[in-house]
């Protein structure tokens, strides 16, 4: 067979031009997004900070992120989404024509019936825009009027790994970017002495259910790898090795350091190979790390009324609450997109007994971060989602005679809150059915939501894309509409 | 950002978001500056939709219109007034468009056979009273409007243009297929279920229902991706798919052209290609260097020289072996070199091929191929065993085991006549998978599981296909049907095993089949245990019949007083009537009655039994067991599984190879063992390409085909087609000699090249395809610390054996694995072996050895990122910490008395690095030295609490001796952690 006109070549030409732009600039990958937008790279400049201002395709609502996720599918049905009606149809079975031939889990799919489970605890109606909410998460009761919530979410994902990893790349299977490593990528780095993108982790303290967190949920898939999120850990050096080695001072690793650059740079200057400065690059990054990180995860400096307003929990590292006023202290820092993720949330048989409990383990913590950030005056720039992979059934999973019964997942409609960072605030959006099974109005799918959020960063979902094996990639795929009616 | 792009992106913006700004500047741009009107002519020629475009214009120029591709191809300099004709034409021709889009909508859009052949009449009857009437004023209007001209099947946001030029000659395979893959074998591919108006654009025969060789207007796939008519519209609008402009125009020419089909290659067999005539024919040693010249002279690109002798030495070792040379080694083929280099070169080689590191090395990639691991992974994450295998592995490589008998062994070793017991240690290969022991799991789910790992990592290991996209239906872009799958399926779906977990001790977990491997002590303690018990059990067989008589008697006693030691299920027994008891219930009960209720003599004879049998079930857990695979008696009957689940069988098929590769003489109903032989034969076309290709990986950073793990109609291209088939024509032919064929490849001229970059290259091949230099990239993480050891003298360069357990942060195993398992470090120099045999734990993989595998599915890439999580890991575990300080005390012992610091670090550097630092390197080192120096002759404390970290180094009582030695190994950190010292240059 002949290769009439070398077409590696053309693919070839093809391909790399790009990566020549992206790596031209500063030695490290750097973004299509600069070369779409007439920068020469969104890295290049003093301090490795962007060039661009922050809002680059609409004017910025937010500078940054605090995204809750909370791992496992928090009940919609009990929290976030009022159903009056559903406590007199308890019991009945879900009708074929609300269930709409959506599937079930493998865990559910076997069971006869599909009996409607009313909520577990009464609602209230909270703060001035009287939003319904559970009396099981007061604290956020407490923040109605700063949250959005959105009812109408929705997905096709039905498995935990695959609606996570959905959400937080765009897509189920592993292996594209996160939405971090999008925006660190995309947007660059508001500091030099931290990741621009830093996750933890925490689970509920009775460990009642098992997800693992797979490190692709803060991955940078085929971009740069320094774009992928850090993760600090509850215990021990908060990033594995941060500690300089006992006998080796600060004053002296910095000197080391600088006859370390010499070196490389000698060797740069020799070879030319852009990774090399990238080396020199990321040791700085480290040096800078070792003081920044120490500083934020100690804690002794909060006053005892801040750490009150999270609860007791925050004085147990590795917990939800000190990850929320970790999170805060990182948002003072301009980290821009902070993950927390936390487990604990797959309540198939075990909403009586575990269900409030989780919501006493996050509930608080959660609206303390938005108030905290709010009476520090940084709500108006910092976007903080809290909302799991999917939501829950109406029917209810086991037998409701006991105490081990609960609710399977259930992607087709479920709720999600946000707050601050221009969004409308005490305001709800989206309907769904009366049996909070199908959504009746306003839909929001999850490309909508991302590309809600990228808009609130200034960002037009549809031009922040990389380029990969021929194609250029976003993290909404092709599809997605930013949300226009949640922004004030 | 590029003219071209400036003005596609004012033009987006002017045009989706009404942006006057942009609509300004886009305005003043093209008036003032030709190139960019040129810019805007193309790219309104080429949003246009192209082969109507080109039919209207063909028309146009009959009517005396001006032409719009004759303007594209005026010369830059032309004056402005000859462009604005050209405008004139260029709206004609879009204006012709919308028109021409108007009518294909305005078709019966539920019929679309009847709509592609109304096309061309309809297109050549307006066309005539288009190009007559080019100059109605509401057109001018229209496009007086520069910024926003009318939207012609605009290509949808987000997903951008192409900027590179629509090749000349289109070519199936290389251009055509790859865009319908993408965009349209989804619903017209080779997937039956999922197939759209029965048209499948995958086969020759299927692109003929679609496409009309050398007449694009004819055409209904053309009429169908140029469409604007969201009934129309291909792929549709809902698909989130769109082609390209350039993608559009490809599969226009490819029409134009003769619509010719080709197999995709990499499913035909290999040819031998012809060495190609290069001009510099001198710079060429082996054929590999002809072909990577013919590409580079093709382009006037020329090579680069020869590495230096010092960068050569030292990148054989790192990538033959794993590990730099030693400073005498370097300084001897120095020598070598330079009285013959090519000797110098051949000899070196041979000595690394015949290292035993040489299969540690080769073994690594295999390891991840093979997902080796010492756990099973999933939440239990129990450990295993499986290490014998590995080792199997290293010296496979060793002994040079021709590739294909590597690949039989591995896969069906226990089908061969008389397997021994290293070819049944082989078979580990496809025991290696995850094995989940956990409470809940069910076991014929699992099981599954187990086969469908053991397909896909067959298929990506020796086909380079993604076979596991046909498990639940066929798949979407290769032809590989859900049939062939569950037929390949087939093959590994008779292992007999149940799919839980069989043998559980302590910590250990594994699965039958398994071999035990007892040492020779085990042996011998089984065989005296053996002889010990023997003549109790005689005893007790022979005396039975007295016994059950005495048993009888018994237990007429024990009904009515029960003795209070025996338990419930035991009564159980005792009171059920002798006719209701089964055989083995009846023995426990005689059991029970013989340990505690029967004579002296009875009793005692039974206690020596149980005892013995109980030091025997200890010998037997600590048996090395290594799992294996084997094949039931009675044959397992396999069904293609509809949507891959286990619970819903689908109709039954036998075993068999894809249906789309020739299948040689294997039949229906063939062996693992036929599966095997059929891998390595003749008649497949992708093993030997697949498996040259990772080795050239290895060797290059990236492989001839980049998707490594791909063949498929979806892979790259390679960058060097006709090497590889010749590469791997002469690897099949040599008898699958893996040393030849390294040997090949490292001694070629391409290998040898110095890997410094060069700005001539940067724009043209930053990737360094072309292979213009040798490639230069960081170590895995596994070899930096490898080198570590070595160059501190620290390695323990014991091959093969049990796993071992290096230093790592404290508690990170049981932060992990939710407080399940805790890490005891290895003592004495099993912490310094190579990382080949650290201790693999799948949920907390070794933290120091970044940019891993992962070892739970089957990898053939390596990732190599950096960031400064690598730079924490270098400088501060304590591992490689603790190599810095012995680095500093071996140099200090060995630098003899008097030497000073120039020396010293002179000396540390030349073993790290394998050359000699330069001045202004030596300067660097003897200040970071001097620096180190002033801190601790100040602060002891902080000298010894630094050389500390290396439990075993020599703490010098001596105060000068002591700051020298602690600012030493503080240079020596800064020396390992230059680029240089981790990276293959």
């Amino acid at each position: 067979m002949s290769d009439p006109v070398d077409p590696f070549e053309q693919n070839h030409r093809h391909n790399t031009r790009r990566q020549f732009f992206g790596r031209a600039a500063t030695g490290i990958g750097a973004a299509a997004l600069a070369a779409l937008l007439g920068q020469e790279s969104v890295f290049a400049g003093p301090d490795d900070r962007p060039v661009l201002a922050d809002g680059v395709h609409f004017p910025a609502k937010a500078k940054r992120v605090i995204y809750l996720m909370m791992s496992g599918g928090p009940s919609h049905i009990d929290m976030f989404d009022y159903k009056p009606g559903l406590y007199q149809r308890a019991g009945e079975q879900l009708p074929d024509s609300v269930r709409q031939g959506q599937r079930l889990t493998t865990m559910t799919s076997g069971q006869k019936q599909l009996p409607v489970l009313p909520p577990h605890k009464p609602f209230k109606a909270w703060g001035k825009s009287q939003m319904m909410l559970s009396t099981m998460i007061p604290y956020t009761g407490a923040i109605a009027d700063d949250i959005c919530l959105v009812k109408s979410m929705n997905t096709e994902a039905i498995n935990h790994a695959p609606a996570a990893t959905f959400f937080l790349t765009g897509s189920q299977i592993p292996g594209r970017p996160s939405m971090g490593a999008w925006l660190s990528y995309g947007l660059g780095s508001m500091n030099n002495e931290l990741p621009a993108f830093v996750v933890m982790s925490s689970r509920d303290q009775e460990s009642s259910c098992g997800q693992l967190l797979y490190d692709y949920y803060w991955g940078s898939g085929f971009i740069a790898s320094q774009h992928q999120g850090v993760r600090f850990r509850g215990n021990g050096d908060p990033v594995l090795y941060l500690s300089n080695p006992s006998g080796m001072p600060r004053q002296l690793r910095r000197k080391m350091l600088n006859r370390l650059n010499e070196l490389n740079e000698q060797r740069l200057d020799e070879y030319g190979d852009p990774e090399i400065e990238a080396r020199i690059k990321q040791y700085e990054m480290a040096y800078r790390m070792q003081t920044s990180i120490p500083g934020l995860t100690d804690i002794s400096d909060e006053p005892e009324h801040a750490l009150e307003m999270y609860g007791p929990d925050v004085h147990r590292k590795g917990s939800f609450a000190r990850n929320c006023l970790m999170a805060r202290r990182l948002a003072e820092q301009d980290v821009r997109f902070i993950q927390l993720m936390h487990v604990g949330w797959d309540q198939h048989a075990n909403v009586p007994t575990q269900l409030e409990i989780q919501c006493k383990d996050t509930d608080q913590p959660a609206a303390a971060l938005v108030a905290d950030l709010k009476q520090r005056g940084l709500l108006d720039d910092t976007l903080v989602i809290f909302g799991g992979e999917f939501g829950r059934t109406t029917f209810a999973q086991g037998d409701t005679r006991g105490q081990k019964y609960g609710r399977d997942h259930h992607g087709r409609a479920f709720s999600l809150w946000m707050a601050g960072g221009g969004l409308k605030r005490g305001f709800q959006y989206g309907e769904t059915c009366p049996y909070g099974w199908n959504i009746v109005d306003k839909g929001v799918h999850v490309h909508d939501w991302q590309a809600t959020v990228l808009r609130l960063l200034g960002i037009d979902h549809q031009l922040l894309t990389f380029r990969y094996q021929g194609r250029r990639f976003r993290l909404t795929d092709v599809h997605g509409h930013s949300v226009e009616d949640l922004i004030a | 950002m590029s003219l071209p792009e400036k003005v596609e992106l004012l033009w987006r913006r002017a045009n989706e978001t009404d942006d006057a700004e942009a609509f300004a500047q886009l305005e003043d741009l093209i008036a003032e500056d030709e190139q960019a009107f040129r810019a805007y002519v193309d790219l309104m020629w080429m949003e246009s939709h192209l082969p109507f475009a080109n039919s209207l214009v063909k028309l146009g120029c009959d009517a005396g219109q001006p032409v719009a591709s004759e303007a594209l191809s005026r010369p830059a300099g032309e004056s402005k007034a000859a462009w604005s004709g050209t405008l004139v034409a260029i709206a004609a021709v879009v204006l012709a468009l919308l028109t021409l889009t108007a009518i294909l909508s305005s078709g019966d859009g539920e019929d679309a056979g009847s709509v592609a052949q109304s096309v061309p009449l309809e297109v050549g009857a307006k066309d005539e009273s288009l190009a007559g009437d080019g100059a109605e004023p509401e057109r001018k209007v229209a496009f007086s409007n520069l910024a926003h001209p009318p939207k012609v099947g605009g290509v949808s946001g987000g997903v951008l243009v192409d900027e590179e030029p629509v090749p000349e000659t289109i070519s199936f395979n290389f251009h055509v297929r790859s865009i319908l893959s993408e965009n349209c074998f989804y619903c017209h591919g080779p997937d039956p279920n999922h197939r759209e108006a029965d048209l499948r654009l995958d086969t020759e025969e299927g692109l003929l229902n679609a496409v009309e060789p050398e007449s694009p207007e004819d055409s209904e796939l053309i009429a169908r991706i140029f469409s604007d008519d969201q009934d129309m519209q291909m792929p549709p609008h809902y698909s989130g798919r769109s082609l390209t402009r350039r993608q559009k125009a490809i599969l226009s020419r490819w029409v134009e052209q003769g619509a010719k089909f080709e197999q995709h290659w990499a499913f035909m067999a290999p040819q031998k290609p012809a060495i190609p005539d290069v001009k510099n024919g001198d710079w060429a040693k082996n054929p590999i260097d002809r072909f990577v010249l013919a590409k580079l002279e093709s382009k006037s690109i020329k090579p680069s020289p020869r590495a230096k002798a010092t960068v050569i030495v030292r990148r054989l070792h790192l990538d033959l072996i794993g590990i730099p040379p030693r400073p005498e080694q370097s300084r001897a083929f120095v020598t070598a070199y330079q009285a013959d280099a090519d000797k110098a070169i051949d000899e070196l080689v041979d000595r690394l091929l015949a290292s035993e590191h040489f299969g540690e090395r080769m073994a690594m990639p295999w390891l991840d191929v093979a997902r080796y691991s010492d756990s099973n992974g999933f939440q239990q994450d129990g450990d295993r065993s499986q290490w014998p295998w590995r080792d199997w592995v290293v010296r496979a490589f060793n002994a040079n085991m021709p590739f294909d008998q590597f690949t039989i062994e591995q896969l069906a070793g226990d089908l061969l006549e008389k397997p021994t017991q290293d070819q049944l240690i082989a078979t580990g290969f496809n025991r290696n998978h995850m094995l989940n022991g956990e409470g809940g799991a069910i076991a014929e789910e699992q099981r599954n599981n187990y086969v469908f790992d053991r397909v896909d990592a067959t298929a990506t290991t020796w086909l380079g296909l993604t076979m596991a996209c046909a498990q639940c239906h066929d798949h979407k872009y290769d032809p590989i049907t859900q049939e062939d799958y569950y037929k390949f399926f087939a093959y590994f779906n008779n292992v007999d095993e149940k799919g839980n977990v069989d043998r559980k001790v302590g910590r250990q977990q594994c699965a039958k089949p398994y071999i035990q491997m007892p040492t020779d002590s085990q042996s011998d303690e089984l065989k005296r245990i053996d002889g010990k018990i023997a003549p109790l059990n005689r005893e007790l067989a022979d005396s039975d019949q007295e016994i059950t008589k005495a048993m009888r008697r018994w237990e007429i006693e024990a009904r009515e007083a029960t003795p209070e030691s025996m338990g419930r299920d035991l009564f159980n027994i005792l009171v059920k009537d002798l006719s209701e008891r089964s055989k083995g219930e009846d023995n426990r009960l005689k059991g029970w009655f013989l340990e505690h209720a029967a004579s002296q003599r009875w009793r005692d004879l039974k206690k020596q039994q149980v005892r013995l049998q109980g030091a025997r079930r200890r010998v037997q857990e600590q048996i090395l067991t290594v799992m294996v695979m084997r094949e039931r008696k009675q044959p397992r009957e396999t069904f293609v599984l509809q949507r891959g689940n286990y619970e819903t069988r689908g109709r039954q098929v036998t075993t068999g190879v894809p249906s789309f590769l020739p299948r040689g003489n294997v039949d229906e109903g063939s062996t693992r063992l036929d599966l095997a032989r059929w891998l390595v034969s003749e008649e497949n076309p992708l093993t030997s390409r697949v498996v040259v290709n990772r080795f050239w990986q290895l060797f290059f950073g990236i492989g001839i085909v980049k998707t490594a793990e791909d063949f498929g109609v979806q892979a790259e291209l390679p960058s060097h087609r006709q090497l590889l088939d010749w590469l791997a024509v002469e690897f099949r032919e040599s008898g699958w000699d893996v040393k030849q064929l390294v040997r090949k490849i490292v001694t070629s001229e391409t290998y040898l090249q110095t890997s410094k970059f060069r700005k001539d290259l940067a724009e043209i091949d930053p990737e360094n395809r072309l292979l213009a230099r040798s490639p230069r990239y960081r170590l895995p993480s596994m070899l930096i610390r490898d080198s570590a050891l070595l160059v501190s003298g620290l390695l323990n360069a014991e091959v093969g054996g049990k796993p071992v357990y290096p230093w790592q942060p404290d508690r990170l195993w049981k932060e992990f694995s939710l407080e399940k398992f805790g890490y005891r470090p290895s003592q004495g120099n099993d912490r310094y072996r190579r990382g080949l045999y650290t201790f693999w734990r799948r949920t907390v993989p070794p933290p120091n050895m970044f940019d891993s595998a992962n070892r739970q599915t089957c990898t053939v890439k390596q990732a190599r990122t950096n960031t400064p999580l690598h730079a924490l890991t270098l400088l501060n575990d304590p591992t490689f910490v603790e190599t810095a300080c012995f680095l500093a005390a071996d140099v200090m012992a060995n630098g003899g008395e008097g030497a000073a610091a120039r020396s010293w670090v002179q000396d540390a550097f030349a073993r790290a690095v394998g050359r000699d630092a330069s001045q202004s390197e030596l300067e660097s080192l003897v200040r970071a030295f001097d620096q180190s120096h002033d801190f601790y002759e100040s602060a002891p404390e902080q000298a010894k609490a630094f050389l500390a970290v290396a439990d075993a180094v020599a703490i010098p009582a001596d105060g000068e001796k002591l700051s020298n030695l602690a600012a030493l190994a503080s240079a020596c950190q800064v020396i390992m952690n230059t680029d240089e010292f981790m990276t293959r240059e």
